[in-house]
């Protein structure tokens, strides 16, 4: 058996299923707009049980789950969990304890185990990880101290600022406007980096297969381009893409999306890696098959 | 000079800053406050180097990466950040993804190296723990979420591992400690078992001052002998 966990209305997961029903697979589902009712988990030794039974009062066994592919992890902020009452939320998280206990511990393969993602929720700490795993990393700041980012501004001559956590933020430049409010970083250190000029490439990395998208924009964070940029396939480096994949496994991940910047002078730069990429958007304007490698990853022996 | 992170009304670690001065000379304690209170702050990551990461403190000092030897993380929570609207969520997401970051530019020389979701270090579930003790192929309390069953068996045997020294009253447990601590990467690790031997429960932030001088010795060895 095959599992989704996310919302049916998520575009990845739905491409997901979609390539699953291709393929011949109807996979089982939890889905987070229906709130689950109860869960029941034991290990032993070697063996481990665990069932959940969903809104209906359908009951279903994880033990014949061989794979799971993931998108949601918090099922608290789905509307369905938060109209439940008191009791009902508490059966609720209890199943939910037992599907992290059984993702956690089980046999099945995760895309993408939990503790893996993670590392995704701290920017810079990411980053290290990046440089660690062989890419090189753009020069980076993080500072509540306003002559500080000066220097690091006529150190490198143009710099942008981002969230240093997981939260969405736009990626902006450091320009005369934002240095007009930089005495606001003494309330909070902020996230600052070189800008490196080059053309952004994202590359959906599933198993051992890479899939590179060149992200034209006339904005420095080209998923704000609102119509004014492009994406198209790309092929990388055979080495570019070696090393994507290791990178990617190095951080534990089966299906990451990760950022490149592809400079003038044929460098390459990486970002970040995102842990829950939303590679539909990437595959509806490129026809690259990304969701039915992961639904190839989920099915593989 | 040394630091001992952890949170004000931690008394294992408290035990431990005292005999670590006594044994090491200079250790700061820091909290994990301090983080959020507007203290300068830097990490650095420049091309071709590891990232360098410094804080100043309240009295004057500094806690820095290049400075500091080596340091005991007791990190209980990320900083808390007080209020409840999205500003405040914000700042804490921030905080939290920064200190992880500082903590970690500490690489090697950290004890227990931080997690991205504990600052303290990776925390395993208990059937995590139990299930990786059974493949290892030791006894390990059965596991139950939700329904009925027979409750976990108290602990009636304790053991805490500081690098290389195990604290152990039975060699049994002492390998199982060993095998269990280099299984899930910890360098601290406290554990409870039942009277029949099997694994109870696990923390990577144990009672210190359970293992006595002893680990108090233990501790000054894996501080200074950190690279």
């Amino acid at each position: 058996m095959i599992l989704l966990l996310g919302s049916r209305s998520d575009g990845p997961m739905a491409c997901v299923h979609s390539a699953l029903e291709r393929l011949g697979v109807e996979p089982a589902w939890v889905d987070y707009e229906r709130p689950l009712r109860s869960g029941w988990a034991h290990a032993a030794g070697a063996r481990l049980e665990a069932k959940l039974v969903q809104d209906d009062g359908v009951e279903l066994d994880l033990s014949g789950v061989r794979a799971a592919y993931a998108r949601a992890l918090d099922h608290r902020r789905f509307a369905g969990y938060r109209a439940l009452d008191a009791s009902a939320r508490a059966g609720c998280d209890q199943a939910h304890e037992v599907l992290a206990c059984y993702l956690d511990i089980g046999e099945a393969r995760v895309l993408n185990p939990a503790g893996a993602m993670a590392s995704n929720r701290s920017k810079p700490y990411q980053i290290s990880l990046i440089r660690e795993l062989g890419f090189a990393v753009p020069p980076t700041l993080i500072s509540n101290q306003p002559e500080a980012v000066r220097e690091f501004l006529r150190q490198h001559r143009r710099v942008i600022y981002k969230s240093a956590s997981a939260v969405r933020s736009i990626v902006r430049e450091l320009d005369a406007e934002a240095l007009d409010r930089l005495d606001a970083i003494r309330a909070c250190p902020v996230q600052f980096q070189a800008l490196m000029e080059g053309l952004d490439i994202r590359v959906h990395v599933v198993g051992n297969e890479v899939f590179a998208t060149a992200c034209t924009s006339p904005v420095i964070d080209y998923r704000y381009a609102e119509g004014e940029g492009s994406l198209s396939p790309c092929v990388l480096p055979e080495d570019v893409s070696a090393r994507c994949v290791a990178l990617a496994q190095g951080l534990g991940l089966p299906v990451a999306g990760v950022d490149l910047k592809r400079h003038p002078d044929g460098g390459w730069t990486c970002f970040e890696v995102n842990p829950s990429p939303g590679f539909s958007w990437f595959e509806h304007s490129t026809g690259q098959p990304i969701a039915n490698a992961i639904a190839r990853l989920l099915l593989a022996d | 000079m040394y630091a001992v992170i952890c949170d004000p009304g931690d008394r294992s670690a408290l035990w431990a800053v005292d005999r670590l001065r006594a044994r090491l000379g200079e250790v700061r304690l820091v909290a994990m406050d301090l983080f959020g209170l507007g203290g300068a702050l830097h990490w650095q990551l420049e091309a071709g180097a590891a990232p360098s990461a410094s804080l100043r403190l309240p009295d004057g000092g500094e806690l820095d990466t290049r400075g500091c030897r080596a340091v005991l993380n007791r990190a209980q929570a990320f900083p808390r950040v007080s209020g409840g609207d999205a500003d405040a969520a914000y700042v804490r997401e921030e905080l939290a993804a920064i200190s992880l970051a500082f903590l970690a530019a500490f690489g090697a020389r950290i004890f227990n190296r931080p997690d991205p979701l504990h600052p303290g270090g990776r925390m395993l579930s208990t059937a995590a723990w139990r299930r990786l003790a059974a493949r290892a192929g030791f006894p390990a309390a059965p596991v139950v979420v939700g329904g009925t069953a027979a409750p976990t068996p108290p602990v009636a045997q304790r053991s805490l591992v500081i690098g290389e020294t195990v604290l152990a009253a039975e060699p049994a447990i002492a390998g199982l400690s060993r095998s269990l601590a280099a299984l899930s990467g910890h360098s601290i690790l406290g554990l409870g078992f039942s009277a029949e031997g099997a694994l109870c429960e696990a923390t990577a932030l144990p009672d210190l001052s359970w293992g006595g001088e002893a680990a108090a010795d233990a501790l000054a060895e894996l501080l200074e002998g950190a690279r």
